[in-house]
């Protein structure tokens, strides 16, 4: 899930939870002729970390936050705070280094990005913990801190994904194994009325429908709300199996679970990839929704060399998917997308795909696709890596209220290790 | 050995228990593993689970499912597009020697896999003699092993090629030739095939080799296209297969683990270390890499054979010298290999007489007290396919066919390939039946596990985390100061911090009695064998 930078968004978080859906808004289009790339900062050197497989979130004085897997003081990742200064400018600082306890039993690793709250808590996950079971972690504003920050694990169990808040301050996210060892989507619930421990619910647990798991196993990426509370998401495997889909272990879902009230929860499978020839394969990442309720994301594979795609509801409640865009077979245009897509104040759609774009390299594109009526969509390369700009971006982007895009890459750059790049209009 | 109290495991099914057993192994048991001292990887040679344990009811050929015990996943016929009929059914093949030797290099794989068809198996032998079983009789210890211990369905290998990058794989996660850099982009790349200098079969490459071998590697992109020049190693030319990024090893160095690699011979495709220019090789001065220290980390723990020591694995274990984490790779001709000078049929007898070693060792551990036989895990699987038909597609395929520009990430262009079998054996592997006896564990069973593939698939990188995770390192962490991910941090099984990788084979949470594995060659034929030393060489266009 990637946020507007906006004022809203840390005055309620429920205007956090819908901004990303306010994209019907008609607002002048982005001008993207002449567009700038810049890196921010670039890791791999000295103690820092590297290797950014997620996005990063901003502040309202415009700071990003984000985690690099490994390096570090400990070799084990970071979470880092990029501060903008003057003359453009960025300067690192590295909130905490994991595995600085015996053991890492405050984390290691960390695959996924973060999640900031009204109050400027940072929450996030890694591996590590106590006997490899994982980690979620908060990080709060802290003055009598040397740091600034204090960092604190609020539950202990494995989630390789980032999390989202609800209003109430309750983080949702793929935790935990659910009832059939096949993962589950659940709701960490923040501690209330003297209780000082956050509590696991879970919402679903997957591969309920044998044989196949065609519900999907497991959910792997972030989920992301609509504007009526209803939480969307993807699974990497499960659905249609071999031989629709090339892979013994399905294609993926996406599927929706529907808010009924009195914290109970409908699961609904809205798409089963490999459904036909040319269709996706393998989703990567999570999805978001528009304001009218449509669901966009994108699949590594299927296509020529992955897809966009859209879902949309049907007036008979049935889920229709469209190809927005065939990542094509020759490379320049990119292929492979690992990262979701991300809607401006426009309703265009800007994302990441690692692979192809500069022949030199192949090493990823940024993208951006533009309603061209009629349900089309116009497919623009914003920017092709060349290794010493950025390698691999597996992430979705980051736009501000501004219409600057802000991503990262997991390798490359001048320390190779990866970087953080914001692109200005 | 310590056993955490707490426990997680899944009550069985109406359908297990109708089976007359009372508890069964599950994933996500994270907190409720055995912690061993010992770990053996025994890494055999080029099988598929349908090839291997195909025998088991010859008389049902082309007739479907082929259970050689309640839940596996074996079929003894495969999809053939050019057959007529579209199938073609197994034929009887013995263990060895067996003069088909089928192709099994990265352009094998795509024939083969077809997009996900699985049916274009050695689309160019006469008789698509790719399409075999193994005679039961010939290989009784492995299916010996595999019901009374663990079994696993869904054993993948992680790269789509042959020996050398398959070892790599095994000892490293990667094949690539370096871990990270800012200059180029070969941390995405896979050596994908064999060593090649036409046909000089020496023993002679990787650091430790004479570059005037001209050995050289051919690489695979992201997109899944070869390359014969790419990486050029300091130093060396024309691809050399030299190369430098952490390993396993390294990890295991860092937190004071011991470890051991043995191989039938130096500067071979099997012998991983070799490759490795932090390791640095040889034990021939005049050919050691300028950094090899005498009594390093290659001296001190990459064993080779002898003429008078064929298998000195057994001795460490007779010396109560089983180092913490072990890879065994077999001479050639108890390795399986197929080919009608490769192996001799007797591999099953090793591997039996190894986890009979292990079983009966009066050993003890200094540190615990423990017995060998509670205080090990075996890990027995094969580095590749061989190009044998299996019937089971990889998990997932990051390349497509015909190859394109896909994505950047790890493994892209590379990964995942066909199953390979794999066993596990330990005191705490095997379900335990309401009799009081015990029977096999199979991962991924058809039945108690239908249709769920998670967590029960496993690759090379589920070895690799498995052990990091016993030895209370975070799992992924080969690469992880250099800030790029290998294989262990993409096991299937673990998926970003939610299994345990492996977790499901060490249900039983008492150990049980060993139950000595039938075997009909004795020791002293592997670890004095009168043919001496054989390793494949340095090239093994057909290893």
């Amino acid at each position: 899930m990637i946020w507007y930078r906006s004022n809203r968004f840390l005055r309620r978080v429920k205007d956090e939870v819908l901004a990303v859906f306010v994209v019907g808004l008609v607002l002048a289009p982005v001008s993207w002729a002449g567009a700038g790339y810049k890196v921010l900062h670039a890791f791999g050197k000295g103690n820092d970390g590297g290797g950014l497989f997620d996005s990063v979130v901003v502040d309202t004085k415009g700071n990003l936050y984000g985690t690099a897997w490994g390096g570090g003081a400990y070799g084990y990742g970071t979470v880092f705070e990029l501060t903008p200064g003057t003359g453009g400018r960025w300067t690192e600082t590295i909130l905490h280094n994991f595995c600085s306890q015996p053991h890492c039993v405050d984390g290691a690793l960390p695959f996924a990005g973060l999640v900031l709250d009204v109050a400027g808590n940072l929450y996030g996950t890694a591996g590590g913990g106590v006997q490899n079971s994982g980690v979620i972690f908060e990080l709060s504003p802290d003055s009598s801190s040397g740091s600034g920050w204090k960092f604190q694990i609020i539950y202990g169990s494995g989630s390789g994904s980032n999390l989202i808040l609800d209003k109430a301050g309750n983080l949702y996210g793929p935790i935990g194994p659910g009832k059939h060892d096949a993962g589950a989507v659940s709701e960490l619930v923040r501690p209330s009325g003297g209780e000082s421990r956050w509590k696991e619910k879970v919402l679903y647990s997957f591969c309920s429908q044998q044989p196949g798991c065609r519900d999907g196993e497991p959910p792997e990426w972030n989920v992301a709300w609509d504007a009526a509370g209803n939480l969307y998401g993807t699974t990497k495997f499960g659905g249609n199996g071999s031989p629709a889909c090339p892979g013994s272990a399905g294609c993926g879902v996406v599927y929706q679970l529907e808010a009924l009230g009195g914290g109970k929860w409908k699961h609904l499978v809205l798409h089963r990839f490999a459904a036909f020839s040319g269709d996706g394969q393998l989703p990567y990442a999570g999805v978001v929704a528009d304001s009218k309720g449509n669901i966009y994301g994108t699949t590594l594979q299927g296509g020529k060399s992955g897809t966009v795609f859209k879902l949309a509801r049907q007036p008979d409640g049935d889920w229709k998917e469209t190809i927005l865009y065939d990542f094509p077979n020759s490379g320049r245009s990119g292929g492979g997308p690992m990262g979701g897509v991300t809607f401006d104040r426009s309703g265009n759609l800007y994302g990441t795909a690692s692979g192809g774009g500069d022949p030199s390299c192949q090493c990823g594109v940024v993208f951006k696709m533009t309603p061209a009526g009629k349900g089309k969509w116009n497919y623009t390369v914003l920017h092709r890596f060349r290794g010493t700009d950025g390698w691999s971006p597996e992430a979705s982007l980051l736009v501000d209220d501004k219409g600057n895009l802000y991503g990262t890459t997991v390798a490359g750059g001048a320390g190779g290790a990866g970087v953080v790049f914001e692109i200005t209009p | 050995m310590r056993i955490a109290a707490k426990s997680s495991f899944v009550v069985l099914s109406d359908v297990a228990l109708s089976l007359g057993s009372l508890t069964a192994t599950a994933g996500w048991a994270q907190g409720s593993l055995p912690v061993f001292d010992h770990i053996v990887v025994i890494f055999q040679e080029n099988r598929t689970p349908d090839n291997l344990f195909g025998g088991a009811i010859s008389t049902t050929l082309c007739n479907g499912q082929d259970d050689f015990e309640p839940g596996v996943y074996i079929q003894n016929w495969g999809a053939n597009k050019n057959a007529s009929g579209g199938k073609t059914c197994f034929a009887a093949h013995p263990l060895g020697p067996d003069p088909i030797n089928p192709g099994h290099f990265h352009g094998n794989f795509t024939d083969m896999w077809d997009s996900g068809h699985m049916d274009n198996a050695c689309p160019k032998s006469t008789d698509f003699n790719c399409y075999a079983f193994v005679q039961k009789s010939d290989v009784q210890p492995y299916f010996d092993i595999a019901t009374n211990y663990g079994f696993a369905n869904y054993m993948f290998q992680t790269n789509e090629g042959p020996s050398f990058p398959a070892h790599q794989f095994i000892f490293s996660g990667t094949s690539a030739p370096i871990g990270i850099n800012a200059q180029n982009n070969f941390h995405d790349w896979f050596a994908g095939d064999n060593p090649d200098d036409g046909n000089n079969f020496g023993t002679d490459t990787g650091c430790s080799g004479d570059p005037s071998s001209q050995d050289f590697e051919n690489g695979i992109n992201p997109g899944g296209h070869i390359f014969d020049s790419w990486y050029d190693p300091p130093g060396f030319s024309f691809s050399f297969p030299c190369y430098e990024h952490a390993t396993l090893s390294d990890l295991l160095d860092q937190n004071h683990i011991g470890w051991k690699y043995y191989a039938p011979e130096e500067g071979s495709i099997w012998t991983a270390p070799t490759a490795i220019s932090h390791l640095c090789g040889p034990l021939t001065p005049a050919r050691r890499c300028s950094n090899f220290q005498p009594g390093g980390t290659y001296a001190g723990n990459v064993s080779f054979e002898g003429p008078n020591n064929t298998a000195p694995v057994f001795g460490d274990i007779g010396t109560c010298n089983l180092a913490a984490v072990s890879w065994v790779i077999p001479d050639m001709k108890w390795s399986d290999h197929p080919g009608a000078s490769d192996n001799n049929g007797s591999g099953p007898d090793y591997v039996g007489n190894l986890v009979n070693a292990i079983g009966n060792s009066t050993c003890t551990n200094k540190s615990d007290g423990k017995s060998y036989w509670n205080s090990t895990a075996i890990i027995i699987t094969w580095d590749d396919w061989g190009g044998w038909y299996d019937h089971v597609p990889p998990y997932e395929v990051l390349v497509n066919n015909p190859p394109m520009q896909n994505c950047s990430g790890f493994g892209c262009g590379y990964v995942s390939g066909f199953r390979v079998p794999m066993l596990v054996v330990s005191a705490y592997t095997g379900v335990l039946n309401q009799n009081g006896t015990y029977s096999g564990y199979v991962s991924g069973n058809t039945i108690t596990q239908g249709g769920k593939v998670f967590p029960y698939i496993h690759d090379f990188g589920s070895i690799l985390a498995f052990i990091e995770n016993n030895f209370g390192i975070p799992i992924g962490s080969i690469n992880a100061q250099n800030r790029y991910p290998f294989a262990d941090n993409f096991a299937p099984d673990w998926q970003n911090g939610k299994n345990i990788p492996l977790s499901d084979f060490f249900g039983l949470t008492t150990p049980r009695t060993f139950v000595p594995i039938t075997v009909s060659h004795p020791v002293s034929y592997f670890t004095n064998n009168s043919a001496g030393p054989q390793g494949p060489g340095d090239e093994g266009a057909e290893e």
